[in-house]
């Protein structure tokens, strides 16, 4: 059977002194990997729109 | 039949189109999947015992670090197929592979730095382990500033293709530096040889975060390798027409 770990929003945040350093973590984590998507996503976008406007 | 293969998808042209399709469906999956791992190991998976809640960080460490050697992996593979038959798609996923490699590296790096603070006491050791991600880190920004660095773009698919090749010798020595020395890095919680020294109820989080963010990482590396082609085949028909 899966629990859930934490009483409280509080309890989750704080995670015995150590939330600070998981919060941090994650929020880097997902800082890259959606960096890493957009900017793929944004350079062929820009490619298509001049390549439009060349032809 | 497997040559005929081979080549067909070697083609920039037929790999732009065929990846085109997979990426949706890889990167979304990849998401929803890794989005489940994370919940389940931050929020429902128990306590560490010695580490406490600090130990929640190998759910991300762990795919990153598994993912930063694959990676490279990848590109060593690549170079060897490029230096050999000259398959320009190969050259393409070298120096789209790199940036990625490099972003995912560093994140590695921090997160083990920023996780070595509750369990170490510091921020940074001249461990083994450690050291040798720092140099595929610098071998990684090598590779791109390389390639910067020719205004002939064969020469330099040529010169990093080498160079990727010579510093493939450092991902043995990161698999394999935990157990030829004795460093402060614990050894690997999962391999192929043994059972695995972490608990099952960490494990499946583990296994799907490690999985789904490779799937993730996979579908990024398609999306780099679609703008290598459009930046270098712009002057073909087929591009000018999409």
């Amino acid at each position: 059977m899966i629990n859930m770990q934490f009483e409280s929003l509080s309890s989750l945040l704080y995670m015995n002194g150590h939330g600070i350093y998981v919060w941090v973590v994650l929020i880097i984590f997902l800082m890259v990997i959606t960096g890493l998507s957009l900017f793929y996503k944004i350079k062929i976008k820009n490619f298509k729109k001049d390549n439009n406007e060349i032809n | 039949m497997f040559k005929k293969f081979f080549h067909q998808f070697a083609s920039p042209k037929t790999f732009y189109f065929v990846s085109q399709k997979i990426f949706p469906y890889l990167f979304w999956l990849s998401i929803v999947s890794l989005m489940i791992g994370l919940i389940w190991g931050i929020l429902y998976a128990p306590v560490d015992k010695v580490q406490g809640n600090s130990y929640r960080i190998i759910y991300m460490h762990v795919p990153a670090s598994f993912a930063a050697q694959s990676l490279y992996m990848m590109i060593a593979v690549a170079s060897f197929i490029f230096l050999i038959w000259k398959v320009k798609l190969a050259a393409y996923v070298v120096k789209s592979v790199s940036l990625i490699g490099a972003s995912i590296t560093f994140l590695a790096l921090i997160s083990g730095s920023i996780w070595g603070v509750p369990t170490w006491g510091t921020w940074w050791q001249w461990d083994a382990r450690i050291t040798s991600t720092l140099i595929l880190f610098i071998m990684y920004l090598g590779l791109i500033s390389l390639h910067n660095s020719f205004n002939n773009l064969d020469k330099a698919d040529k010169f990093i293709s080498v160079l990727a090749l010579v510093g493939f010798i450092n991902i043995p020595i990161i698999k394999m530096s935990v157990n030829w020395w004795s460093t402060l890095h614990q050894p690997a919680s999962i391999t192929l040889s043994s059972k695995p020294s972490i608990d099952m109820a960490m494990l499946y989080p583990l296994m799907i975060c490690i999985f789904s963010f490779l799937g993730l990482i996979i579908a990024i590396v398609l999306r780099a390798i679609q703008y290598e082609i459009l930046l270098r085949e712009k002057n073909k028909k087929w591009i000018q027409s999409i």
